[in-house]
This record gives C-alpha cells, sequence and structure tokens, in this order.
C-alpha cells in the first residue's frame, strides 16, 4: 500500500509544523482573572483599572476557540480559583471537548474542591512551590501559612489521581532548597519545572530582575541530572518549527483578563481587543500578529550568526519586555547559553 | 479482532482540520496527527461498528485492495488501542440520542 493511502498517526513535531503552518491556534494561554490571595514579589503582572471578562463571555470566546480548532486550553491567572465561575467555565470548556491544564497556588483547594477538579480530568493542575521551608516560600508569597495551603492541595489532588507538576521560578533566596522540591515531586509522582528567568513585570518595571539567581547558580542548576532529564511533554507552545524564533502566533497565542489578544501571555503587545472583536477577525487580519508572523530566525541579525546559537533558547517575550526590542539579543538568552556552552564544550 | 466493536476513547480531545484528525491523549499529554486514512478509521469508530466493518469502509472510500486494507487496518487499530486512543469491545455500545 501506498504511504499516501497507509493509516498513520504522527508525533509532536508534525503537529506542530501542520498547525503553524495552517495558523491554527492549537493552543491558547487564558488568563481569567489578576486577582490573587498570594502577593509574589516576583509576579509579572499588573493590575489594570478595566474590568474583568464576564462568564458569558468567557464561554463566549470558548466557543470562538472552538471553532477555529483550539485543541488545549491553559486556564491561569492571577489565581483562577477566585473566580466564582471558575468551575462553570471549565466545565463547558471539558463539554466542547478541549483538553484543559490549569495553573493555580492551590491555596483555596480543599477536599471538595480536588474531587471538583478531579470530575473535569483535566490534563495537569501546575502548581508553584519555591520552598520546602515556609520561612522561604512563604516569604516569596508574601502571605503566611500558604507552604502548608499549597503541599496540602498537592496532596489531595494526588488522592484524586489528578495529574500535577510542580513549579519553581528560581531566585537567590530559594535557590538553596530546589533539591528538596525535586524530591517532593518524586514523592508525589509529579513533573516539576525550574526557570531560571524571573520576567520583568508587564509594564516594562525590571525591579524584580535584582531577584535572579547568578552564574554560580545557573552551572549548579545546569549539571543537574535530575533537572535536565524532566523533559515535559505537554507544553503547548514550545515545540520548534523549523526557521521560526517561536511558536508564539503561529499555533498559539494568549488571551488576556481584560479580553486583549497576545501572540503570548509575556509579549504584551495588544493585537486585539475580544469585547470589540471576534477572536477568527484578530487571529486572521491583525497587523501585529501578521508582522511577527513574519519574522524568522534570519531577521534576528546578532542571533542567527551567534555560535552560541544551538544552545540558545531566546524568548521573544522576554527579548521585547528586558531589552526592549523583539528583534536584538535577548541578554538572559545569551547568559544561559554561554553558561550551557561552557558545561558542554 | 475482526467481530470486535471499536470505539474512540472517551477521555481524548481532538480536532479534523481539513480531513486530518489532531488528537490529544490526556494521559501523556501528546499531540497526534493522523493521516486521512487514519482520520476516516478513527472517526467510524463510533461503538457500533465491528473492525471488519471499518476495513471494509476503507476499502470502498480509498479504492485498495482488501488483503492490504486488511493487514494495515489491523496494524492501525491495533497501535491506536495501544495509545489508548481507540478502545475495543465485544458488545456494541449505546449511541446516546
Amino acid at each position: 500500500m501506498l504511504q499516501a493511502t497507509s493509516a498513520v498517526s504522527r508525533g509532536q513535531s508534525t503537529v506542530a509544523t501542520l498547525t503553524s503552518n495552517k495558523r491554527i491556534p492549537i493552543y491558547v494561554f487564558f488568563e481569567l482573572t489578576r486577582r490573587c490571595n498570594l502577593l509574589c514579589r516576583h509576579c509579572y503582572l499588573v493590575k489594570e483599572k478595566r474590568p474583568e471578562l464576564p462568564t458569558e463571555k468567557v464561554k463566549a470566546i470558548i466557543r470562538q476557540l472552538r471553532s477555529e480548532n483550539t485543541l488545549i486550553l491553559n486556564f491561569s491567572g492571577g489565581e483562577v480559583l477566585t473566580r466564582k465561575d471558575f468551575f462553570s467555565v471549565a466545565e463547558y470548556a471539558r463539554k466542547l471537548n478541549f483538553g484543559v491544564k490549569i495553573f493555580t497556588n492551590g491555596t483555596l483547594i480543599d477536599d471538595f474542591m480536588a474531587g471538583k477538579l478531579a470530575e473535569l480530568k483535566p490534563l495537569r493542575v501546575e502548581i508553584s512551590i519555591y520552598g520546602m521551608d515556609s520561612k522561604i516560600h512563604d516569604k516569596i508569597t508574601g502571605v503566611k501559612g500558604s507552604l502548608e495551603k499549597s503541599l496540602n492541595a498537592l496532596r489531595l489532588l494526588r488522592a484524586h489521581k489528578i495529574p500535577l507538576r510542580i513549579k519553581t521560578p528560581l531566585m537567590k533566596s530559594n535557590f538553596s532548597g530546589y533539591r528538596e522540591i525535586v524530591r517532593l515531586a518524586k514523592r508525589l509522582g509529579a513533573k516539576y519545572q525550574f526557570d531560571p528567568n524571573i520576567i520583568p513585570k508587564l509594564d516594562g518595571e525590571k525591579s524584580v530582575l535584582r531577584f535572579r539567581i547568578g552564574r554560580r547558580e545557573l552551572l549548579k542548576l545546569f549539571q543537574d541530572p535530575d533537572v535536565n532529564a524532566n523533559e515535559d511533554p505537554v507544553s503547548g507552545n514550545s515545540e520548534k518549527i523549523s526557521d521560526l524564533p517561536c511558536s508564539a502566533g503561529h499555533n498559539s497565542c494568549a488571551i488576556n483578563a481584560y479580553g486583549d489578544v497576545q501572540a503570548c501571555a509575556i509579549l504584551p503587545i495588544k493585537l486585539g481587543n475580544l469585547r470589540e472583536d471576534r477572536f477568527s477577525h484578530i487571529w486572521r487580519n491583525s497587523p501585529g500578529l501578521n508582522y511577527l508572523r513574519s519574522i524568522r530566525l534570519s531577521d534576528l541579525k546578532a542571533c542567527s550568526k551567534c555560535s552560541l546559537l544551538s544552545y540558545c533558547n531566546r524568548c521573544p517575550g522576554l527579548a521585547y519586555l528586558e531589552d526592549g526590542n523583539i528583534l536584538e539579543r535577548a541578554y538572559r538568552a545569551c547568559v544561559l547559553s554561554k553558561i550551557k556552552s561552557e558545561i558542554h564544550e | 479482532m475482526l467481530n470486535m466493536y471499536v470505539s474512540q476513547n472517551k477521555e481524548i480531545a481532538y480536532r479534523v482540520i481539513e480531513d486530518e484528525a489532531i488528537i490529544l491523549t490526556p494521559e501523556d499529554g501528546m499531540l497526534h496527527n493522523l493521516n486521512p486514512v487514519a482520520t476516516v478509521i478513527f472517526e467510524f469508530a463510533n461503538g457500533t461498528r465491528q473492525v471488519k466493518d471499518i476495513i471494509e469502509k476503507i476499502c470502498e472510500e480509498f479504492d485498495i485492495e482488501e488483503r492490504v486494507a486488511h493487514r494495515d487496518c489491523l496494524n492501525f487499530i491495533e497501535d491506536l488501542v495501544h495509545k489508548k486512543m481507540l478502545v475495543l469491545s465485544g458488545k456494541p455500545a449505546k449511541l446516546s440520542k
């Protein structure tokens, strides 16, 4: 039988290329609120005075995304569980056959709520843990007792057999305890992810960058086999597509709590607003989006010729927020690439 | 296997884009792409059809020799059962109203 008429199942990278070529927003990061019951010192979000999207508008947007063949919805905040309509919205998304991921700090989850989350059958729930010492974790979140509540949520969700991921933005104040988080994740059968990049606030304010870990910590982190072996397939937009600096805007995008459509949650270039326009119109016609889609690796003059390119995970959003130019070097990516190259060469 | 009934795993989320299915398997969160032949098989698996019915359908739709369709369909269905996209049962499923 010819290949063209054989029944064939192909993998993740084929899907990334296919959806990118056909401009299918297969993965959408949907920020449901900026309200939060924690006060994390490194948070990149900025609260605005505009009203957040009401329930029926959120559901209307989900219907529009269904028409555009979006398959994965990543509900995030703020703290999503501060929205009283969270389960109404998430159940609606599941009813329309979306795969759903949920980012939460876990502090509002009790056994009843863990059961309700289990009924949703999410792809995964992701919770940030900054350290196993409450003095460290609670100092970062700004709320006493938050570590205990987040750990309790992890135990409850585990008991309900919900797939979990523990996420840890690494800072100077919590780096020394990251191995304890690896052990916690392994005990719970959870995935884990350490992020060495603290992101400037969406309004460009950079004082949070003082929390970032430095060279000594990065060298240790990148040489830790436990950390680097922790491959995570449910990444939505992390699949590399040939000649594109990033898949954002090609097969993925973000919607913020006010209805703004962006290529990515940390690329605050407003492409349109869903209170004023339909998603399909923004996705197909936004001049900003079409510009982003036109960018190729070769347009990054400094990066495309860089000897560290094979080590580089340059993020256009971070380049824009930190360095002010989406086409120029991303300072942080250069630092990380240099350290990775020193380890491997 | 030919007399078994085939249905889609109710847990999975999928979309069909221009004759090609993109399927999200919940256990590993992986995305899979099915070509048009595979997509017809997948969409035909509604729990009321047996494997042999699906092979017959593929022969009709794609003008494929039955012996070849038989071999390829069985291999493919086994693969998708292994990946938990399809489920086999000895009894037909009740179609929801």
